[in-house]
């Protein structure tokens, strides 16, 4: 038996796994057979075994560089570097199907083997969510886009990897987008299963809170450090563009932030219940769309790695989620309607009401922009292309509502604010907010919108730290330090404090995005080998330019001498662009020397001959704080789920 | 009836943040310092897949480039400049619809969507809060 059949029987038996697992606990349920439920829920937990092996037969394939495989053929070669073979194994479509399926069987082994006991009424109707969704991507893979596929004449080498996936980030970044992606499936089958069981109220919701809390930081961090990648290897100095496929990644986190929010109400206040179920059925829809758009959508993208003519599948299951979905919520809205309403403009229920409005108007601006194209193609016969100025226009504003909530929300009470409370709370952060703003409009010459985004994030973090100033002090009283009743304070309301250490890593990442939108100073010139080049501070001096062959790839490096106005030497700091003639395309890594205060960006954009070229040199301030945002956010997240000893779950 | 007049207030204090943050976004789109970078910013590179020409090192973006420089000292202003290239390209040469014929509609319907939108909202928390109390 050969590698490529071994990992496709591994996959046709998933896939019966999957049939088994779902009529299993459909047919349990209908006869309460409690032994034949919990055989279905075996065999749901076996696809992790099955998937586990298939992917072990790709990634064995591409070790040994089986290139009787034609996946393996079109994403490796013998002369790339062996480091990126993992990276190969989900670069393209067939494999990064396998990859999802894999983590999906992941994440539905873990949200049964954890699920807590109030659920185990729902849980037959969990594992056929899980399991049907994960049998959409075997059967596809088995009947269209089958990665064990083989040539009958073996070709000697492969095509290699594409060029732009040869970097460090490409072993985080799309396999934690995709997962994140691909898990919005462990909390939409949660609430499913509790709708169905018709106890949607607050059995569980700690569970469905800490599943949403793990696929949410995932895709968060997924993004991140995709802006990270485009920063440092597409070589123009740009984290995010609006493309297509960032949006489309962007659109279920923006709706699965909401909803980490809103869910918060429902325990505290049994609110927003149909409202959360919205917000959760959205955002699996959307992920879907995701995966169209990145699969074969109509619309034009950087991201055209995974494109395949499979569009219409994902297009056909979009659809039927989204209709699935909306059945779904028709048929049972009756039973799940609120306990309370919100009482007062003035209340913690109204701030959270505010965020889930402002993230919802932010992901609709989105998507709006996103299919305008099409629109205007269909009723205005005229193809126009929906950039960057509109998102950053339309979406700047709302973003800054948004953050504006955020400073103001933490400072309300449940129900209604007293009017002393709300004094004593806001007086301080809202002065700061007038008094930066003042402060910046008369020493700024910038945009008014960068001096007022300023000031909010005065306010958020003022919000904050006032917070725990005051909560670290009453905590002195009982005789411990100010470091140790900090300490106390975070570790004694994780939930609270994680879900503000987030925030923060939200600010870290707004003052990057405002130093390099408003602050960046960019010149562009040719400079010959000897000369020298000078930028607010700094003196960059070309030393050399070496040109290196390689069996693959024509790679040019430039090497520059960074000093300071004082002539101290900074240092020195090497780009290249790197040009791969099998993919007709160019690879340019810009030469970054980053600090707190600013980064120092070369972009080594054309060489014009040996001792010849053009360089693009910016001044990006602040940057670093956004990358410095991730491990914030990581660090936020954990603390809000580490888990408390007395309780389970 | 004083407590209802006041939350009116505060809305119409909020809602004109909001309009003269939107409006000032949108009028100060134009940095006169980065003149040259915010025409790449505003032409798509027409080999690449959705990318502008500032972030395009594709030989014909650079090309596009030297054009807008050398248009630049001849003292053409940003609308010819776009237009020549709207002349010979199309509209999806432009990184964004123009504000004018059925385009305006990707501007104008999200401000509108949000707008209405959130003033139904605050009508509909309103009326529920008046139902609690009596």
């Amino acid at each position: 038996m050969t590698i490529s059949s071994l990992g496709f029987t591994l996959l046709i038996l998933t896939m019966n796994l999957c049939l088994y697992s779902i009529l299993g606990s459909l047919i349990g349920i209908k006869i309460s057979s409690k032994a034949l439920l919990r055989s279905a829920k075996n065999a749901s937990y076996c696809n992790l075994i099955t998937l586990a092996f298939s992917v072990s037969c790709l990634v064995y394939a591409f070790v040994t560089r089986d290139f009787s495989i034609k996946y393996v053929f079109n994403h490796s070669s013998l002369s790339m570097n062996p480091i990126y073979t993992w990276v190969a194994m989900y670069a393209g479509n067939e494999g990064s199907l396998l990859y999802i399926s894999l983590v999906i069987s992941i994440s539905s082994f873990l949200t049964l083997f954890f699920i807590p006991s109030e659920l185990n009424e729902a849980e037959p109707y969990i594992i056929s969510i899980l399991s049907g969704f994960l049998l959409f991507f075997v059967t596809v893979m088995i009947f269209l886009a089958n990665p064990f596929d083989t040539f009958q004449n073996i070709p000697q080498d492969g095509r290699g990897i594409n060029p732009l996936l040869a970097h460090p980030g490409m072993f985080s970044h799309p396999p934690l987008l995709m997962a994140g992606l691909a898990t919005i499936v462990a909390p939409f089958s949660l609430i499913l299963g509790m709708i169905f069981t018709g106890k949607f109220r607050n059995d569980g919701l700690d569970y469905i809170r800490t599943t949403s809390l793990i696929v949410w930081s995932i895709l968060g961090i997924g993004l991140l450090l995709g802006s990270w990648w485009a920063y440092t290897i597409l070589g123009w100095g740009g984290y995010w563009a609006w493309d297509p496929i960032e949006n489309v990644g962007l659109m279920p986190w923006l709706i699965m932030t909401a909803f980490i929010h809103s869910i918060i109400v429902q325990r505290r206040r049994g609110m927003f219940r149909a409202w959360n179920v919205i917000l959760i059925f959205l955002a699996f829809v959307l992920a879907q769309f995701g995966m169209f758009i990145n699969r074969g959508g109509p619309v034009v993208s950087v991201h055209s790695f995974a494109a395949s003519t499979l569009g219409y599948i994902f297009l056909g299951f979009m659809l039927f989620s989204a209709l699935f979905c909306l059945i779904i919520f028709i048929l049972n809205s009756h039973k799940i309607k609120s306990d309370n309403n919100v009482k007062s403009f003035l209340s913690r229920e109204s701030a959270f009401l505010m965020n889930n409005f402002f993230l919802v108007a932010i992901t609709f601006v989105t998507l709006w922009g996103l299919i305008f194209p099409l629109i205007s193609e269909l009723f205005a016969n005229e193809t126009v292309t929906v950039g960057a100025p509109y998102y950053n226009s339309v979406n700047g504003p709302v973003l800054l509502a948004l953050l504006f909530v955020m400073g103001v929300g933490p400072n309300l009470s449940w129900r209604n604010t007293s009017k002393e409370n709300l004094i004593s709370n806001l007086l301080i952060p809202i002065s700061l907010l007038f008094i930066s703003f003042i402060l910046l409009l008369f020493f700024s010459a910038r945009p008014i919108i960068s001096s007022l985004s300023i000031s909010v994030i005065v306010l958020v973090l003022s919000t904050i730290l006032i917070e725990w100033i005051r909560g670290s002090y009453k905590l002195t009283k009982t005789g411990t330090s100010w470091y140790i009743s900090f300490i106390k304070l975070i570790i004694n309301n994780r939930k609270k404090y994680g879900g503000y250490i987030v925030h923060i890593s939200i600010l870290l990442v707004a003052i990057g995005v405002i130093g390099i939108n408003f602050y960046q100073i960019k010149v562009d010139k040719v400079l010959s080998v000897g000369e020298e080049i000078k930028i607010g501070n700094y003196k960059i001096e070309l030393i050399e330019i070496n040109e290196n062959e390689y069996n693959d790839r024509r790679e040019k490096i430039a090497t520059f001498l960074i000093k300071d106005s004082e002539n101290k030497t900074i240092n020195t700091m090497t780009g290249n662009n790197t040009f791969y003639p099998s993919f007709n395309m160019a690879s340019i890594r810009a030469a970054i020397n980053s600090n707190p205060i600013e980064d120092l960006y070369i972009i080594p954009s054309d060489f014009i001959n040996e001792s010849k070229m053009k360089l693009i040199v910016s001044i990006n301030p602040l940057v670093w704080w956004m990358w410095i945002g991730g491990p914030v956010f990581v660090l936020g997240t954990l603390i809000s789920l580490w888990p408390y000893k007395n309780r389970k779950g | 009836m004083s407590n209802i007049k006041s939350d009116l207030l505060k809305i119409l204090i909020l809602s004109s943040i909001f309009l003269v943050v939107l409006i000032s976004c949108i009028s100060n789109n134009v940095d006169n310092n980065n003149r040259e970078y915010n025409l790449y910013s505003q032409i798509m590179c027409p080999v690449c897949d959705g990318q502008t020409i500032a972030e395009s090192q594709a030989s014909i973006s650079n090309d596009m480039k030297k054009m807008i420089k050398t248009q630049i000292s001849e003292g053409k202003t940003d609308d010819q400049i776009l237009y020549y290239f709207k002349e010979r390209y199309g509209q999806e040469i432009i990184s964004s619809p123009s504000y004018s014929g059925f385009n305006i509609t990707v501007w104008i319907a999200p401000i509108l969507i949000i707008i209405g939108s959130l003033l139904l909202l605050i009508y509909s928390l309103r009326k529920n809060m008046n139902k609690g109390k009596s």
